[in-house]
């Protein structure tokens, strides 16, 4: 089985948000709640961004103080929510320390409400014009619009990965074989940023890559020890913990 | 035989007020939560996931253990002259405790669910699991207490143990929730739960000394003999002990904190700006000083002003705690402020509202058909 990981290469990424928009239309996301965000910080006269996902721990806090083990780890790796499960108690909310979890019921980060403009069915707690097949959805692991009364995160496209063949090193997008089990916001990289690949194959990229370019985890201190490693190169880096600064 | 407690005046009023006031306000939480959810909360994914509903879950869950270890001082540690509370303490410790499972219920997105997700999950490293089980096994002990003194058998010394026992490891894990999140700077520490049972003896000692007034129309004057001379010599001096403990802890938590140039404690400096702030400290520094100064704290008038005073400071510093422990954003980007703005809206002062007047009703319920005031006899 894989143990899959991602790597964001800094000093390719352009900030364009790209993988934002793949992730807000293939995972039917609320205008606002990104899984996959992009950050922008003010360093010294610049505006610097930073891409960020779900780092899929491999010592995720949102898991270890889910009491009801809704927030559960894969076999492959990844950290995903069990929407059968939650109880809405947000503690993952609170143990995370990349702030990068969503609570269904609210109040809407961006208005309108997009769940008054386009009212749910009963079963769907909202139904856009535009949203992943029904045929997708998995709410053992948190995929598909996402119900009342629960917390939601980046799954690395669960229901992607989850089919890709066993024994591959690397999910491309420049690989017929592998395309369609790439994650979205790693397909739609323009200046492909983005790897995607087996953690524990020595040969793959993301291997290739952490080693060759010294890949750094977030917060490392915490102890999380992320799945998620970013290049950043001579002229980039990784932003400090916090946006806010003391004393304005 | 036991001993009735004397007047009923202010509690006949106490039951149809607290019943109106809950009518009211869970009337008022559970219509927006039912047709709005919990978008009628000014909690929200980008800013502060737990609100004033679960600081009021933690102020009178604090509140119950409190109680609940000023009783145990009578029934387990035999000190007779506290028998004229420890009924009175044990039913108020069930109250406060249903008051707040309500507002945590009413905060939770699927509160029934957790009845067979958590004992099916059994994530025995989540704080909130073992949080869950000794809560339920306090309520349980409390509720066999209660049963056995109401049935005129006052022994049990091994229950009330228990009951102590389980009291301490839940408003300690209740502490550790919070005091483990290391991810959250002004939260983290090894001491909180410690400064939870200060502040939880402290919200006891005031929650009974403040009821037993409602009990007596607010005149020491109408209490038995033994109620009276416990008011009179031992309930003033334990009240000033817990307030001088927990202000202890207070100063020096706060100084801490404003000193500390780590990132995540810049609340502290905040916080100390705030005018909650400063009528938490003075609110804690005269009920101190009513308390321990002779001239005071053997009247009546006094003693209700230091348990108002100390309950509001109380309740002011688990709001301060928790909601200020997650005011730092995380990674949330430049255009997210230094610190984030949180007003809880109206919907969660009902939620509020409503744990407090559930526990007060079931007080009132006790107070009027359930002889609170009973002592063993001999």
């Amino acid at each position: 089985m894989a143990k899959w990981g991602m790597v964001i290469d800094l000093e390719k990424c352009t900030g364009c948000q790209a993988c934002s928009s793949a992730c807000q239309m293939e995972n039917t996301r609320m205008p606002g709640e990104n899984w996959q965000d992009v950050l922008f910080y003010d360093e010294g006269k610049d505006l610097k961004w930073f891409p960020r996902p779900c780092m899929h721990c491999e010592e995720p806090s949102c898991v270890t103080v889910c009491p009801t083990r809704a927030t559960y780890k894969n076999d492959d790796g990844t950290v995903t929510v069990d929407w059968n499960r939650c109880i809405g108690c947000k503690y993952c909310m609170i143990a995370c320390p990349y702030g990068v979890r969503f609570y269904m019921d609210s109040k809407p980060l961006v208005e309108p409400d997009v769940r008054t403009e386009f009212p749910g069915d009963g079963k769907h707690t909202w139904k856009p014009p535009y949203r992943q097949p029904e045929s997708q959805e998995d709410w053992t692991h948190g995929v598909g619009i996402q119900p009342a009364g629960v917390v939601s995160k980046c799954t690395f496209c669960y229901h992607r990965i989850s089919q890709a063949p066993d024994g591959v090193a690397d999910l491309d997008e420049d690989n017929p074989a592998t395309k369609e089990y790439t994650p979205a916001c790693v397909r739609t990289c323009p200046p492909k940023a983005r790897y995607f690949g087996d953690l524990d194959n020595p040969d793959s990229k993301v291997n290739q890559l952490i080693a060759e370019k010294s890949g750094t985890r977030l917060l490392d201190h915490l102890g999380n020890k992320p799945q998620v490693y970013y290049l950043a190169g001579e002229s980039t880096s990784i932003p400090g913990a916090r946006a806010s600064k003391r004393g304005g | 035989m036991n001993t009735a407690v004397g007047s009923k005046a202010t509690s006949g009023m106490l039951l149809p007020v607290t019943v109106i006031g809950l009518l009211v306000t869970i009337g008022y939480a559970l219509s927006q939560v039912l047709s709005v959810g919990h978008a009628s909360f000014a909690t929200s994914s980008d800013g502060v996931s737990w609100g004033l509903p679960v600081v009021t879950y933690v102020f009178l869950s604090m509140t119950s253990t409190g109680l609940a270890l000023v009783a145990a001082l009578g029934s387990v540690f035999g000190n007779r002259a506290y028998y004229p509370i420890v009924k009175r303490c044990t039913w108020l410790s069930i109250a406060t405790l249903v008051g707040g499972f309500t507002a945590l219920a009413l905060e939770l997105g699927h509160p029934f669910r957790m009845l067979w997700a958590i004992p099916t999950g059994m994530q025995m490293q989540s704080p909130m699991f073992w949080m869950g089980v000794f809560y339920l096994i306090v309520l349980s002990l409390l509720a066999l207490k209660f049963f056995k003194i109401h049935s005129g058998d006052w022994s049990g010394k091994l229950l009330g143990q228990a009951s102590v026992v389980a009291e301490i490891a839940a408003l300690g894990t209740l502490g550790a929730a919070f005091g483990m999140m290391a991810m959250r700077p002004a939260w983290y520490g090894t001491a909180i739960p410690v400064s939870f049972m200060l502040a939880a003896m402290a919200a006891g000692t005031a929650a009974v000394g403040f009821t037993i007034y409602l009990s007596h129309g607010m005149d020491q004057e109408r209490m038995p003999t033994p109620l009276k001379g416990l008011m009179q010599d031992l309930f003033p001096k334990i009240f000033a002990a817990t307030l001088f403990a927990y202000l202890t802890f207070f100063v020096f938590h706060n100084a801490t904190g404003v000193w500390s140039n780590a990132e995540g404690l810049q609340v502290f400096e905040d916080y100390a700006g705030s005018a909650f702030f400063h009528l938490e400290w003075i609110g804690l520094v005269v009920a101190l000083y009513l308390m321990a100064n002779p001239g005071t704290h053997r009247q009546g008038n006094m003693q209700i002003l230091a348990a108002v005073l100390a309950l509001v400071a109380l309740f002011i510093g688990r709001y301060e705690y928790i909601v200020g422990g997650q005011l730092v954003p995380l990674f949330k980007g430049t255009w997210v402020p230094e610190l984030i703005q949180y007003t809880p809206s109206l919907t969660e002062w009902m939620v509020t509202g409503a744990g407090l007047f559930l526990a007060l009703a079931i007080y009132a319920i006790g107070d009027r058909f359930l002889n609170l005031g009973d002592q063993p006899q001999g």
